[in-house]
């Protein structure tokens, strides 16, 4: 059997990457493919506690999470297509409006 | 054997989570994540959680990234010239979150108290049914409300007015 801690570590630098990623990137699209890394991250961490505890309160709400995910995505990329439509551009530091 | 198993598939992710963060073109990088979304399925199968691996494939890497490559073909960004990472002096503070964050983490671990291996869960298609249906059932049918909501929201935002 493969230690727990090697389940949390992988998926501890999977998160590490997905959050550096967010700050890396200008382009909406990328940003939000990082932050679905993220979570799917915090779903392996789940899984694995899932293991080591013994029971399936991790997997089910990691199944939770992959719903809310999904919902996440589905209304992130309608504000993208809204957003590129009246503004022509996706990239994070043209977007102002909301400034001040 | 298990083991060979677990850091191939722990390697492909990392590897393609980190051309994910790296790559100028999001194409690349949804398709980078479909492949890291597999290996990670496939870890999930190694410590027991076949339903949630199946789930995994069939809605992340099936669904959710296709409308992913859906959205960028429809946006057209070709001609978007914002393609460049952060320059400069945000670059590299982007580069110093990283490696606080990783120094962080190197903490964590080093105080984390040994834990239990246990082998005795298994997350098949059958159990995980059963848990949702029974203990999760409230959780589980507000779900369903979210994604009925979100689905509406979504039409709603991306209408043509």
């Amino acid at each position: 059997m493969i230690p727990v801690q090697h389940y949390l570590v992988v998926s501890a630098l999977l998160f590490l990457i997905g959050a550096t990623g967010v700050f890396f990137h200008r382009n909406l699209v990328s940003i939000f493919l990082c932050v679905e890394l993220m979570l799917n991250a915090v779903n392996l961490t789940l899984v694995a506690g899932s293991r080591s505890v013994g029971n399936l309160e991790g997997q089910a709400l990691a199944l939770l999470v992959i719903v809310v995910a999904a919902a996440e995505a589905a209304v992130g990329l309608a504000i993208l297509i809204a957003l590129h439509r009246k503004r022509e551009t996706i990239n994070v530091d043209d977007q102002n409006l909301l400034r001040y | 054997m298990e083991s060979v198993v677990f850091y191939f598939l722990a390697g492909v992710s990392i590897i393609m989570a980190l051309v994910v963060a790296g790559s100028r073109r999001p194409t690349y990088g949804a398709l980078a994540l479909i492949v890291c979304f597999c290996a990670v399925a496939g870890l999930y199968a190694l410590s027991g959680a076949t339903f949630l691996a199946a789930v995994q494939i069939i809605v992340y890497a099936g669904a959710v990234l296709v409308v992913f490559l859906i959205v960028i073909m429809l946006l057209d960004l070709r001609g978007e010239t914002s393609f460049k990472e952060r320059t400069g002096a945000l670059r590299w503070a982007a580069m110093l979150v990283g490696v606080m964050l990783l120094g962080l983490m190197g903490i964590a671990f080093d105080g984390l108290p040994s834990l239990p291996t246990d082998e005795g869960v298994a997350g098949t298609a059958a159990a995980m049914g059963n848990f949702l249906l029974t203990r999760y059932l409230v959780p589980f049918e507000a779900t369903a409300i979210l994604i009925l909501a979100a689905l509406v929201g979504a039409t709603w935002l991306a209408r043509r007015s």
